[in-house]
């Protein structure tokens, strides 16, 4: 696999750089190479973080994040604020409840057609569903394995069991339930 | 050249070393013949003992002890030792270091020592200024006294050290002068047995500088201020126990204070035992 | 020997700070002092919880240069000790690594970089603390800093730092850039047995008229407190003994051996990387992560058919010297990039006979290797000067 770049954006609070290493370490067990970096407003909770990961087969030499080939926007700030820089054949995956994306330029309502898909998951509200209100960001990490392939199935299942040695189990659905949702968009 | 018996403190001191540097007149020998007489009496293996100071007069006793000693930069001697000790708790740690070192510069490592109760044995020689730069005002000299760097009068307020360090949260507080030489020798040697911070207070004499620009003739004369006007008063409300040489005050000395509670080592030493897996 | 309570062996995704933390408890680290300071923070509270695991200690100073002296401290009790921090705090631990230099006491001291002077970006890369890791204390040291490119090589290189702070006494600084502190990597980590751990030299005994330390041999054993030998551990001049001394041919000996311990061991020091040097035409001399921006920056200007190069110092100092005077003979001009106004170009320059140009990158970001590229590809110019203002 050629050099990918991904972008996680949201709340303080909804488990972005928990998900950034999620991916990471799961992309680790793919065999591939990781750099991941990390950016956070100064409030701890209410401010915005974002997580930026570089995967690929090869060794890594520019380490940051130039134009994500995805970009997961967990709240509208980080649709918002990064939707500009993606290019055609990006994919945009979005909390659907939580983003609005009707207005995004590509969607042909406004602006340059920026030819990014878009493609929502109820992230939150599987999360809510399972009684696991802070595991939306797992349910993202389902839809995002099974839309890209990146990290692929098996080795996010085992990155989930090594984070969250207690919690596996509610977590492993979070993730099914996100899994199943990138399915009609295959 | 005389040959005799030798001094009876020369096994505890590089002679090699002597004559030492101090000026004539001056305290700090008395408090390294006192500390010396403590060491002897309280029996602990030469080799745990450590002497630590920082940079000035009195930091230069370590150097004539004949055991490890451990001469660090101005003001942090307080901090390599809060390393060494926490690094290996067996080991006697005192430190003999001057009121400029302690408390002016080194006065933010030494409240946090006492905070943290590292079984330390500090005993502070305080000459009221910094001697070895000749004779400059600092946090201990009196309001209205006469320095090198206080022409006018010094117009500052003087620290009052016992009732600070009981404050920062010292085990063991006490106070003497260089003329209260058994006092201080039992309470140096007391200090050896309280785990935790003690902090021992000796008010001292500088012919040359300090006494000399206020009203000391020589150290006889500070010393006889002394005799005169010291009271020793164990139970003594600390908050009046600043030090005054303007002759209405007593000078407050005593056994102050001693209640012993947790040191950092024994509360780490727990936290170690129940989480470590190396073995 | 099996310890128990290292990290374990193989693959794992973690932060350089994180990586840091973990080499030092492989490399025999049992003492941290510290104070919080960003970026480095994740390394005094990963050690906070890492420290008592394996038996070691772990106190929060009240401030860095208490820090400083508590690890000084630590070391002579016989530990092997470390403190991590960022600008402001290396500058108030120059003052006892002088200390830690003139009483020979090995440890590690980790300075993140970021931007500066002063308090600067607190969260944003700088590497302006270059010269500072040389010249940051008073008097004259011989400096040993290892700049890492990548979170494996945080993991690496701080080993290789406690292996060098024993073997050479002194003080030792990592100082990676806030990029490769914060970022997250793969690492691989060998089996525990795998690494060359360096053990301290001490003395076992000491008769009253021995030496304390012999400034003829470049090593000599450290003593330890509370070990019997009676030494004096000495902040000002001293002699042999130990003892403080004015003698200005004192003076001399004892720096002699300070200083020369490092230089006649240069070359096992030193460390280095070459990148596509054999026929480059124009060399890029790059650390930390201005490196992996350089890396991609040759890679796309050879496809282009650019001849470049890069050369990438691991141990910023000692400088190497040798190696950039013999690639200055056969380049026609070498570029200095770093993320300051012009530090280690200084140095380069001084040792090279090709033109030096710099290329300055303002703290606070990451260079683009598009722009940059851009801006080698034009024809190469004289040597530029940084002022070019006059009448």
């Amino acid at each position: 696999m050629k050099r990918k770049e991904f972008r996680i954006y949201g709340s303080g609070g909804q488990g972005v750089i928990t998900l950034g290493h999620l991916i990471g370490s799961a992309a680790l067990l793919d065999g591939c190479e990781v750099a991941m970096t990390e950016e956070y407003s100064p409030q701890i909770t209410g401010g915005w973080s974002s997580a930026d990961l570089v995967i690929s087969d090869e060794e890594i030499d520019y380490p940051l994040v130039r134009n994500p080939d995805y970009l997961l926007a967990l709240n509208q700030e980080g649709f918002d604020s990064n939707i500009a820089r993606m290019r055609k054949g990006s994919a945009v995956l979005v909390d659907s409840e939580l983003v609005d994306s009707s207005d995004a330029p590509g969607n042909g309502k406004s602006g340059e057609m920026s030819h990014a898909i878009i493609m929502g998951v109820s992230a939150r509200k599987i999360a809510v569903s399972l009684g696991t209100p802070n595991s939306g960001n797992v349910a993202m990490f389902g839809f995002l394995s099974r839309i890209s392939g990146i990290p692929t199935k098996k080795s996010c299942m085992e990155s989930i069991k090594k984070r969250f040695p207690k919690r596996a189990e509610e977590n492993v659905k979070a993730f099914e339930k996100g899994y199943d949702a990138g399915g009609k968009f295959e | 050249m005389i040959q005799g018996k030798g001094h009876p403190k020369d096994a505890f001191l590089r002679s090699e070393r002597l004559p030492h540097i101090w000026c004539p007149g001056c305290g700090i020998g008395i408090v390294l013949n006192a500390y010396l007489n403590a060491l002897a009496l309280s029996g602990i293996p030469r080799e745990e003992v450590v002497l630590i100071s920082g940079i000035g007069c009195t930091a230069r006793l370590p150097g004539y002890a004949n055991a490890d000693s451990y001469h660090t930069t101005h003001g942090r001697s307080i901090a390599f030792a809060t390393g060494m000790k926490i690094a290996n708790p067996k080991l006697h740690i005192s430190l003999i270091s001057g009121d400029g070192d302690l408390f002016n510069i080194g006065g933010n490592h030494i409240m946090h020592a006492a905070r943290r109760n590292i079984d330390l044995n500090v005993i502070c020689v305080n000459n009221f200024n910094y001697g070895m730069t000749g004779g400059q005002h600092g946090s201990t000299t009196p309001a209205g006294s006469v320095t090198a760097s206080s022409p006018y009068g010094n117009l500052e307020q003087s620290f009052n050290l016992p009732y600070m360090m009981k404050a920062m949260g010292a085990s063991y507080v006490s106070r003497w002068t260089a003329l209260h030489v058994r006092q201080l020798t039992r309470s140096i040697a007391k200090s050896f047995t309280v785990r935790g911070f003690s902090f021992i207070e000796v008010l001292s004499v500088c012919p040359p500088n300090f006494g000399k620009d206020n009203g000391f003739a020589d150290a006889y004369a500070q010393m006889q201020y002394f005799r005169e006007h010291c009271e020793i008063d164990n139970n003594a409300d600390l908050h009046n126990a600043g030090v005054t040489f303007s002759g209405d005050r007593p000078i407050i000395l005593g056994d102050f204070y001693h209640k012993t509670r947790p040191t950092f080592h024994d509360i780490e030493r727990e936290i170690i035992e129940r989480v470590r897996v190396d073995r | 020997m099996i310890v128990k309570g290292l990290i374990d062996p193989g693959k794992h995704f973690i932060s350089g700070n994180f990586a840091c933390a973990e080499a030092a408890l492989i490399a025999g680290c049992r003492f941290y002092a510290g104070y919080p300071i960003t970026p480095s923070s994740e390394i005094l509270e990963r050690l906070s919880s890492r420290l008592p695991m394996v038996g070691g200690h772990f106190v929060e100073m009240e401030d860095e240069i208490g820090s400083m002296a508590a690890i000084l401290g630590a070391a002579n009790a016989g530990l092997k000790s470390m403190t991590a921090t960022s600008g402001p705090g290396f500058s108030l631990m120059q003052e006892n690594i002088g200390l830690g230099m003139i009483t020979e006491t090995p440890c590690v001291v980790v300075n993140e970089m970021r931007s500066g002077p002063s308090t600067g970006i607190p969260t944003r890369v700088g590497q302006g603390d270059i010269m500072q890791a040389h010249w940051g204390t008073h008097g004259d040291v011989e400096s040993i800093s290892y700049c890492p490119n990548s979170v494996q090589e945080m993991f690496d290189l701080t080993i290789t730092a406690f292996n060098s702070a024993e073997k050479y006494r002194q003080p030792v600084i990592m100082l990676p850039d806030q990029v490769i502190g914060h970022m997250s990597e793969k690492i691989v980590v060998k089996q525990p047995w795998e690494y060359e751990i360096v053990p301290r030299l001490t003395i076992s005994s000491r008769k009253a008229d021995d030496k304390l330390v012999d400034f003829s041999t470049d090593f000599s054993p450290m003593f330890l407190a509370g070990t019997g030998i009676r030494g004096n551990f000495e902040s000002l001049t001293h002699d042999e003994m130990g003892y403080p001394s004015n003698s200005s041919a004192v003076e001399a000996k004892m720096m002699n051996h300070l200083l020369g311990k490092i230089r006649d061991h240069r070359d096992s020091i030193v460390e280095f990387e070459k990148y596509e040097t054999d026929d480059a035409e124009t060399l890029l001399v790059a650390y930390g992560v201005t490196s992996r921006v350089m890396e991609r920056v040759v890679r796309e200007g050879r496809n282009k058919g650019l001849k470049i190069g890069l050369f990438r110092p691991i141990t910023i100092w000692p400088f190497p010297d040798r190696e950039i005077r013999k690639l200055s003979k056969r380049v026609q001009r070498i570029i200095v990039t770093e993320i300051n106004y012009g530090q280690y170009s200084h140095s380069v320059r001084e040792n090279s006979d090709a033109p030096v140009e710099e290329m300055h990158f303002p703290p606070g970001a990451v260079p683009d290797p598009d722009t940059v590229l851009k801006s080698i590809s034009k024809p190469a110019k004289q040597e530029k000067h940084r002022r070019e203002k006059g009448k």
